[in-house]
């Protein structure tokens, strides 16, 4: 204290001098305690969930599934986890041309009952920590789903901290693990090649609309509604997304098909753009393609007594896309395009029924209908909601009208 | 088994009563008090031979002037004792013997042969038509620069110290038998340097001239641009032994009240022996000298500082420095160019946008890259996650050393560049951007990334138009990397807190340094501040520094 005094320090000064000691060191005691450096962390790009007796048939494999096991004492060997996890290469410094194009990934697996425990267990083959902040999809094989339903596979994934809302979840029938093994052709991870492929949905009818993140699942399942899931399939090296999978109250209740998965896009105009097809106004066998530029849709429920329906108006604007009927055809003529505009309304609502029937087959609310009579006709939901989607669903009717207005052609005189 | 006794370990002092600090203490405050007593002595001596020596002086003066000359002299001899440039030159005038003293070197010799002892000495040639009256004449000092020198600047000193003073400016001294008075006659002529350009704030288009070491010529640049006598001129000597001017700038009809007061208080409450540089005055006058922010624009510029002059600031310039003070000083001021002022307003506008955008990634940049990539990697998009992976995933160091040793390195490098002579700093250059450049990177010890961070962090501190804001942005570079290496993103967000509080509680000489900007009821200001409008809308003055007019036309003038 002799020293301080010398360099004219006060009480004031004393106490100062004390607090930021005081805070510099409860700062290093208590601080960095979650640092881990970007390159410490293994990057999981994407998960499969499959049923733990699924795939592995040689003999070799089987081999391999005995040593990603491990002994548990509670529950049964149910599934299978595995993870797409990036390989880092160091980008080597010797010019441009060192720099690898492709980004290579390598899959892990485990079996057991709980996700979070296969997870730790995983860390016995890997020797730096999990890490999901950058996880992009979630592949489900179609007979886990059926062993259990959909919590148990997706639970650990909206309870944890790390994983994100935007994390893509997609079906496929085969087995979800070789979907991760899947080496995309411009050499980008497999599940980003899955999530980006997803993010098509503007352009793409066949995938369902801005639905299948885990963030709207969450949604959905907490407020009872049918869980609409992207399907995808590998079968060698070609995958392809098209198509819904459909979940009931956690139950899979099946799939439709990428017309019909169109026509529930048109339910809500949940389209950006589409394609719809006819065939040639005066040259039958021959296709005409209107493309959907942007389109209101207004679902309004009636109830005249007993009697549940629905009428859907949708206006339509776009564009003649595409022309095969031949150099005969005159699409100048306002007289031909006003045919073509009548036929393609005559589509869309052939194709909004195809949709409908299949849901009412599946006896599936594709989630529109139920939450309009429960907004606009509580008196009659009331009645119908304890069985809606058995009795009450299946036997509504739907009427659609739809206007549709070509605005360009692409042709000129 | 025996037990060894062992003494118990007590302090020393315990033992011996002698070596205890209690008692080193009391030795050192007696042997202080001795020193103390010691120099008191000294001076009191010292005090006695001077009255010994003088006759009747009052105690704040050395001396007083006699009328013989002799005893005059010798007491300027003793003042000036072993001071080997000071000339003493007798010569005869009108009969009397004269002395002029002055300091060789200062003193302009030519002009004094010429206006000062020629006209003196040829008095006693008998053929003077004004012999009649001559000795009339000589009687005072006042006749004498009336009617025979022809120097254009003169004074009667009746004082020892004001003729002490006036010697060590390096005026002439004369004095003259018979006459109890000095004459100092101003004939300063020293060596010193050209005007020349403005070396470290050199502007594109616009005058590029920059003041010098002294303290008349700087006056001059500012007066030859503006033909307002408004502008008022002090002049106060600060240094208890340089005794070096400091002139006080300040335009008397826009400056705010109390403003110029508050600046002569506290320049002349410095108690330093010393003044070298402007920078000396600037420590003594802020008003908070443990800020790495500057809180007084230096400049060497002449239209800078009328221009600031007409904002109703206040400037100083120091004799003896180029740099010129100008209070008060805040972000906004320090934020501005003289080159904004020469190229299109809308250019000029996105240019001072850029420069606080560089302002916050000259601080914040390496923490925030830091944080991110030691503890939120999942902020990034994920392919840029995955490419910074891969650029990190051979690096030995964890971020933070990384950085740290960067920014130690840039450091280093601008150190060496500015003390190394210029011949020799193309050398370093070289080294660091080889080093840096490549072989570092290339031996995998800091990744290219972290080069980039650094380089961009670095150049964004260059484009600051003020060195000392550079510096302070330097500076707190450091604490930030800290807290972001401690506390990952809520550190840099506790930093950017603290920053901006320290910034906005900031005062200097009344105004927020940062707090103006947000103040809605200077609104008015960013018209001449983040952005800059064209001239012909730049009507009034800014209102944060509280011009009396604040209008700049001619017609609204009060």
């Amino acid at each position: 204290m002799l020293f301080l005094r010398n360099f004219g320090v006060g009480k004031w000064s004393k106490i100062c001098l004390g607090s930021i000691l005081f805070i510099t060191i409860s700062l290093l005691i208590g601080g960095c305690w979650d640092q881990r450096e970007l390159q410490e962390r293994l990057f999981v790009l994407a998960v499969a969930i499959d049923k733990a007796d699924e795939g592995g048939d040689t003999k070799e494999e089987k081999e391999k599934k005995s040593i990603e096991n491990f002994v548990q004492p509670h529950g049964n060997k149910l599934y299978r986890l595995s993870y797409q996890i990036l390989q880092l290469t160091p980008a080597s410094g010797s010019g441009e041309g060192a720099r690898k194009a492709s980004i290579s990934t390598y899959v892990i697996s485990s079996t057991g009952e709980s996700m979070f425990e296969m997870l730790r267990d995983m860390l016995g083959q890997v020797s730096k920590g999990f890490w999901f902040e950058h996880l992009q999809a979630i592949v489900i094989s179609e007979a886990a789903a059926r062993q259990g339903g959909l919590q148990p596979l997706i639970d650990l994934f909206r309870r944890d901290t790390e994983m994100r809302w935007l994390i893509k979840l997609l079906i496929t029938s085969g087995e979800a693990k070789k979907l991760l093994e899947y080496k995309p052709p411009d050499g980008e991870p497999g599940g980003i090649f899955l999530s980006d492929s997803l993010h098509l949905y503007k352009k793409n009818p066949h995938v369902p609309g801005w639905i299948p993140g885990l963030g709207e699942t969450s949604q959905a399942i907490d407020n009872k509604k049918t869980v609409q899931i992207s399907r995808v399939e590998l079968v060698e090296d070609i995958v392809k997304i098209g198509g819904t999978a459909l979940f009931k109250e956690g139950k899979f209740v099946g799939y439709i098909d990428e017309y019909a998965t169109k026509g529930t896009a048109f339910f809500s105009a949940a389209e950006k753009s589409a394609i719809i097809t006819i065939e040639c106004p005066d040259h039958p066998g021959k296709i005409l393609a209107f493309e959907l530029f942007r389109h209101e849709t207004k679902l309004t429920v009636h109830v005249n007594g007993e009697d549940i329906y629905y009428t859907l108006d949708i206006g339509m604007k776009g564009n003649l896309g595409e022309s095969q009927c031949g150099n005969q055809y005159d699409t100048m003529d306002e007289e031909a395009i006003h045919k073509v505009e009548l036929l393609v309304a005559e589509e869309v609502k052939h194709n909004i029924l195809y949709a409908f029937h299949m849901y009412q087959e599946l006896q599936v609310d594709p989630g529109d209908f139920g939450t309009k009579l429960r907004a606009y006709q509580p008196l009659a939901w009331e009645r119908v909601k304890e069985h809606w989607d058995e009795a009450a669903f299946p036997n509504v009717s739907l009427f659609p009208s739809v206007n549709v207005t070509i605005e360009n052609i692409g042709s000129h005189k | 088994m025996k037990r060894i006794k062992c003494p118990r370990i007590r302090k020393l002092s315990a033992d011996r009563p002698e070596a205890s600090i209690q008692q080193a203490e009391k030795e050192l405050t007696k042997l202080q008090k001795m020193t103390r007593q010691s120099t008191v002595f000294g001076e009191e001596i010292e005090d006695l031979v001077d009255q010994l020596r003088q006759v009747a002086a009052p105690s704040s003066e050395p001396f007083i002037f006699t009328s013989i000359l002799e005893e005059n002299k010798k007491l300027l001899q003793s003042i000036f004792k072993d001071c080997g440039d000071i000339e003493f030159r007798n010569f005869d005038a009108g009969g009397k013997s004269a002395l002029l003293v002055y300091l060789e070197g200062m003193a302009d010799t030519s002009n004094l042969e010429r206006n000062v002892i020629k006209p003196l000495m040829s008095q006693t040639a008998p053929d003077n038509p004004n012999t009649g009256n001559l000795s009339e004449i000589f009687t005072t000092m006042k006749g004498i620069s009336e009617h025979i020198l022809g120097a254009s600047s003169v004074s009667v000193l009746t004082k020892a110290n004001a003729a002490i003073d006036a010697v060590m400016m390096g005026n002439a001294l004369l004095l003259i038998d018979g006459i109890s008075e000095g004459l100092s006659i101003s004939a300063v002529k020293y060596v010193k340097r050209n005007i020349g350009g403005a070396n470290n704030e050199h502007i594109l288009r616009g005058p590029n001239e920059a003041f010098n070491e002294g303290l008349t010529d700087n006056i001059v640049l500012i007066r030859r641009r503006s033909r307002d006598t408004n502008i008022k001129v002090q002049i106060l000597k600060i240094g208890e032994r340089t005794k070096t001017s400091v002139a006080i700038l300040y335009v008397a009809n826009l400056v705010k009240p109390g403003l110029v007061e508050e600046v002569e208080r506290r320049i002349k409450l410095i108690d330093t022996d010393k003044v070298l540089a402007s920078a000396r005055i600037e420590e003594f006058i802020v008003d908070h000298p443990w800020s790495p922010f500057p809180q007084v624009q230096t400049t060497e510029r002449p239209d800078k500082v009328l221009a600031a002059l007409y904002e109703g600031r206040v400037g100083i310039i120091v004799d003896g420095t180029p740099a010129t003070l100008l209070v008060p000083c805040t972000y906004n001021v320090l934020m501005q160019s003289p080159d904004d002022y020469t190229i299109q307003p809308v250019i000029a506008s996105l240019i001072r946008l850029t420069r606080n955008v560089t302002a916050f990634i000259a601080i914040y940049l390496p923490a925030i890259y830091v944080s991110v990539v030691s503890y939120h990697p999942g902020m990034l998009p994920t392919t840029m996650a995955i490419s910074v992976a891969e650029l990190r995933a051979r690096t030995p160091f964890p971020s933070f050393l990384e950085a740290i040793m960067m920014e130690l390195l840039l450091e280093v490098f601008q150190e060496a560049i500015v003390r190394l002579p210029q011949r020799l700093s193309g050398a370093a250059t070289m080294v660091g951007a080889f080093m840096v450049g490549t072989t570092i990177v290339q031996a995998g010890l800091i990744n290219p990334l972290l080069v980039v961070v650094v380089a961009i962090t670095a150049i964004s501190s260059y484009s600051m138009p003020s060195y000392t804001f550079n510096l302070a942005l330097r500076w707190l570079r450091i604490p930030m990397l800290v807290l972001a290496s401690i506390l990952g993103l809520y550190g840099v967000i506790i930093g950017i807190l603290a920053v901006t509080i320290h910034a906005c509680s900031l005062r200097s000489f009344g105004e927020s340094y940062i707090g103006g900007l947000f103040d809605i009821t200077l609104l008015s200001d960013w018209k001449d501040g983040v952005v800059r409008l064209p001239s012909k809308l730049l009507k009034e003055r800014p209102k944060e520094f509280g011009a009396k007019d604040l209008t700049r036309g001619g017609e609204e003038d009060g």
